[in-house]
């Protein structure tokens, strides 16, 4: 795989929807390209950092509402 | 289609609760402040719970849900932008269209702010900024781990547009998170 390649479905292997036999062509080509190797750790971090900072419990209230919405 | 039992009326709202987090977290994410988020959230369960006869067990309930909230903070969207009186939702669609990287807000004391708290800060601000189909698919990927397939049943819109709106999303977060990159790139847990 040419780094116009692994480029243009990086996005998908960071967020897991390619297949096995994708998903080894694009890791062998990180083992030995730094510049994707770069680019595939700083979309990692970024969907880690987004899904790591950004959960936020809902407040006791709003479950307690919401639990009375139920049938009983 | 079967009508739900009541034993299986009560597994499906024991279901859906579970989810309360997570689509607290996406209804902020979509009206960007706490007090509407709540009210979407609440609108939707009851949506959801009224609408339990046309649910089937064994159908993804989750992205269900998330198709209903994203559903109703639509609606609501059309009806504000058709009554004159100005609302969040007006305003926040027509922040989204701001693009210029992330300034800290005056009056912040950078002593005083943990970085993470900074990075989370700018962040939310970030995504506050893209419009909000490109928000809704970041979002549903990586804050919710949905697949694409998920995300096209909830977004109602084919696989290979939500593939091109989270790389096109991305692609706008990172360039308006430019200043973290070094810390995106050495501190990783
Ligand atoms: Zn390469």
């Amino acid at each position: 795989m040419t780094c116009r390649e692994v480029a243009e479905v990086l996005h998908d292997y960071v967020s897991g929807e390619l297949d096995d036999s994708e998903n080894g062509e694009i890791f062998r080509h990180l083992q030995n390209c730094e510049s994707c190797r770069a680019k595939a750790r700083q979309m990692q971090e970024l969907r880690t950092r987004i899904r790591d900072l950004l959960r936020t419990p809902a407040p006791g209230h709003l479950r307690a509402r919401v639990l009375s919405l139920r049938s009983e | 289609m079967k009508h739900l039992q009541p034993p299986q009326r009560k597994q499906f709202e024991d279901e859906v609760v579970q989810y309360l987090d997570g689509l607290y977290c996406y209804a902020l994410h979509l009206t960007r402040n706490d007090e509407d988020a709540c009210d979407l959230v609440q609108e939707t369960y009851a949506r959801a719970f009224r609408a339990y006869e046309q649910y089937q067990l064994g159908t993804n309930a989750r992205a269900w849900l998330f198709a209903i909230l994203r559903n109703t903070f639509l609606n609501r969207l059309r009806k504000a932008r058709r009554n004159p009186v100005r609302t969040h939702f007006e305003e926040q669609e027509e922040l989204s269209s701001a693009m210029e990287p992330v300034e800290p807000p005056l009056g912040t004391d950078p002593e005083t702010e943990t970085i993470r708290d900074e990075m989370r800060r700018d962040i939310r601000k970030a995504l506050s900024r893209i419009p909000e189909s490109f928000r809704s698919a970041v979002v549903l990927c990586d804050v919710e781990g949905f697949s694409y397939k998920e995300i096209s049943s909830i977004l109602g819109v084919p696989i290979g547009t939500v593939r091109s709106r989270i790389h096109r999303g991305r692609a706008m977060l990172q360039k308006m998170l430019e200043k973290w990159h070094d810390d995106m790139a050495e501190d990783s847990p």
